[in-house]
């Protein structure tokens, strides 16, 4: 580098020329040159930090100047500039064939999404779709909330992810429970038009609205304790549950972490503190008790 | 002319009928429902006599009507689920006025609303902890050597374990609606609680959460506790009392506390999933809850018609503990309303009332372990309410004290007592 200066001392001049004539005084901004007040120096401060980063600049554009002008190097950008095309076309298929399999799998997923339910199967329509929502979702969709993140805040976008991902699958899990307690409400109507189509060969339908609404209320009653007592509604009961206690913890998560940065005692903090007083007071309590007794 | 076989006549008649029937009862139900009611629930006057934590322990003013004021005070321990507001909800139909107008001495525990802080209280802090200095408070201020205790439903399998491990404070045990078997398919409650992930759900919520409880309870009978109740409360919204009972009712289903999450985790997988007390193997705060120390009187009143504690998680109790003057009662209604149905509050207070004065005159001598030994075999009470002593076949074969005592060993031989950590 030093060498370079000295090779181009022409270059030097002219720079320092350009700066003489770019003060707004015109003077000379050579430091130490007189007294000054203190505004006046730190603007010759700023002037001489400029100055220095214009020769800086000017040396490295001197040395990759000097070194591109040695034969062997232009040489070899006469070279590059030869396979240019073929490094292009290189990135561009690259990039198309990451898009084109993105893309594939993406496909892929999407036709999964047929084998979770028979076609043209029709005669469970209603309580079907929910199920099959909820195994296209946990099968071919849920794995996007836990791809890994990356990070100082991989953790907190972790959690944030989880949280949507466990909201998910509640959300699906209360859909098909709701659909489940709609059941017997289905079926109890059905029911009572069979009823009533009996009651009306034999002639006994009641008389007023009042021995309609017994009549189905019982029905009703009866499929309710049917439905509750079968081992689907058990499952789903246990699955919406579970599904409501993770989206409840993941959700604490995250508050946790918001609270953390505020000047307010966390859930955790307040729990740690609880248990402290509880064992205490239990501790006080058998003390008194016996001290009681003696 | 041969009746039609679908008399469309009547039937449009009706209709018309009922709907100047209903509008003429929507005009009343307006002025019923805007104007003054009377809904207020536990008016009985009550003084707060001892306070610790959230709970507090009331004591009634007796009734000065009352004649043959009984001595040994009575202790009524109701569950940690809903409130025992309910024994007092309607001034007509009041089990707590119906027990001070016979003499009453009558002391209830008010667990109040556990808090977020109060997650880690167990079982045994609620026995042996509250419930135990509430007794010692009692024997001090009425200076006397033991108490009457009553338990409701939860409150009453506390009671059982209370008499279990301070059996030399307790005179008699009176149990109503209280589960003490949990191995029973009976109730879609003892089904539900034996598969629920009792730690997920405490570990999530920390206490558990009395609105999710009662959406619980309402799912138990969705049509007649969400439609019908309702359609009920439409056709009578015309009548005031009944009206103002109805709220009185709501009021006090609805206003549910949380329950300490430790308690509950304790409770659902001790009891509702291995049955521990009832097998003799229970152990809290380290100490063996054991029945046959249960030598007390026990009088065990449940419903037949109750979802939550079916008879057979209720009537098996008698047959287990140490006592030999026990008596099951079995009650034609449900598990509320043996507490506020017109047809038992004229069996259920007067039933207990006079059980208890049938045992008051008692004395027994102190043993020198300290426990209470009892002197002679009382004669079993004579109930006059209809299906009691069910299980009389059963008790016979299983009351000799002895064969008791059998039973409990070749229990703990094939499956050995659990030791506590």
């Amino acid at each position: 580098m030093s060498g370079s200066e000295k090779a181009n001392p022409d270059l030097q001049t002219i720079i320092r020329q350009w700066l003489k004539t770019g003060s707004p005084s015109g003077a000379e901004t050579e430091p130490g040159s007189g007294e000054r007040s203190s505004e006046q120096g730190q603007k010759a401060q700023a002037e001489r930090l400029s100055k220095d980063a214009y020769f800086s600049m000017m040396r490295t554009f001197q040395a990759v100047s000097s070194a591109m002008s040695e034969p062997p190097v232009l040489d070899a950008l006469f070279r590059s500039a030869n396979i240019l095309p073929d490094i292009v076309s290189t990135f561009v298929i690259t990039g198309l064939k990451g898009y084109f399999a993105l893309h594939q799998q993406v496909i892929d997923k999407m036709g999964k999404i047929g084998s979770h339910t028979d076609a043209y199967s029709f005669d469970n329509i209603d309580q079907e779709a929910l199920r099959v929502w909820s195994e296209i979702y946990k099968n071919e969709i849920r794995q996007y909330f836990n791809v890994p993140q990356l990070g100082l805040s991989r953790f907190y976008q972790e959690r944030v992810n989880q949280a949507l991902d466990k909201f998910n699958i509640f959300s699906s899990a209360l859909a098909e429970f709701l659909q489940l307690l709609s059941l017997p409400f289905e079926k109890s109507f059905r029911v009572l038009q069979e009823k009533i189509e009996d009651l009306t060969r034999t002639g006994s339908l009641p008389e007023d609205s009042r021995g309609y609404y017994q009549m189905w209320v019982k029905i009703l009653e009866g499929h309710f304790m049917t439905l509750f007592q079968s081992p689907e509604y058990n499952k789903s009961l246990g699955e919406t549950m579970t599904a409501l206690e993770d989206y409840i913890s993941a959700r604490n998560r995250i508050l946790q972490d918001m609270l953390q940065s505020m000047p307010v005692p966390t859930r955790k903090e307040m729990d740690d503190l609880y248990k402290e007083i509880y064992l205490l007071k239990k501790k006080v309590r058998d003390l008194e008790k016996a001290n009681g007794k003696q | 002319m041969n009746k039609p076989k679908i008399p469309v006549d009547i039937i449009l008649k009706h209709l018309a009928e009922q709907a100047e029937v209903s509008r003429e009862r929507v005009q009343k139900a307006t002025d019923v429902l805007l104007g003054n009611l009377d809904t207020d629930i536990a008016a009985t006057p009550y003084e707060v006599v001892y306070e610790e934590d959230r709970v507090k322990l009331k004591h009634y003013a007796r009734s000065p009507k009352a004649e043959d004021a009984m001595q040994t005070p009575l202790l009524v321990v109701y569950a940690l689920i809903n409130r025992e507001t309910m024994l007092d909800l309607q001034p007509e139909r009041s089990v707590v006025k119906s027990l001070l107008a016979d003499g009453v001495n009558l002391y209830m525990v008010d667990w109040g609303y556990p808090t977020y802080k109060d997650k880690f209280l167990t079982i045994d802090d609620h026995v042996n902890g509250y419930m135990d200095n509430i007794v010692d408070f009692i024997l001090k201020r009425e200076k006397v050597e033991k108490i009457n205790l009553m338990g409701i439903c939860m409150g009453g399998t506390f009671s059982v374990m209370y008499s279990a491990l301070h059996p030399h404070k307790v005179k008699n045990l009176v149990t109503t609606v209280c589960p003490t078997n949990f191995d029973t398919r009976q109730g879609l409650l003892h089904i539900w609680m034996k598969w629920m992930d009792v730690d997920k759900m405490i570990d999530t919520f920390g206490n558990m959460p009395g609105d999710l409880m009662n959406f619980g309870f309402l799912l138990l009978n969705p049509a007649r506790l969400m439609i019908d109740k309702y359609i009920g409360f439409l056709e009578n919204m015309d009548n005031k009392a009944f009206v103002e009972n109805f709220v009185r009712m709501e009021k006090w289903i609805f206003d549910s506390p949380d329950v300490p999450g430790e308690t509950f985790r304790q409770f659902t997988k001790d009891l509702y999933q291995n049955n521990l007390l009832i097998e003799n193997r229970l152990h809290i705060g380290g100490r063996h809850v054991d029945l046959r120390n249960i030598t007390m009187p026990m009088l065990n009143i449940y419903a037949r018609y109750d979802h939550l504690v079916p008879p057979e998680a209720a009537e098996k109790i008698t047959s287990v503990v140490g006592s030999t003057d026990t008596e099951n009662v079995c009650l034609e209604t449900g598990h509320i309303g043996i507490y506020v149905s017109s047809k038992t509050q004229k069996e259920f207070a007067p039933k207990i009332i006079s059980w208890l004065r049938e045992r008051e005159g008692r004395r027994e001598p102190v043993n020198q372990a300290g426990l209470y030994r009892r002197k002679s075999v009382p004669k079993r009470a004579r109930s006059s309410i209809r299906n009691s002593s069910l299980s009389t076949k059963r008790k016979k074969e299983l009351s000799h004290a002895g064969k008791k005592r059998l039973f409990f060993n070749n229990l703990q031989g094939e499956q050995g007592v659990r030791d506590h950590p």
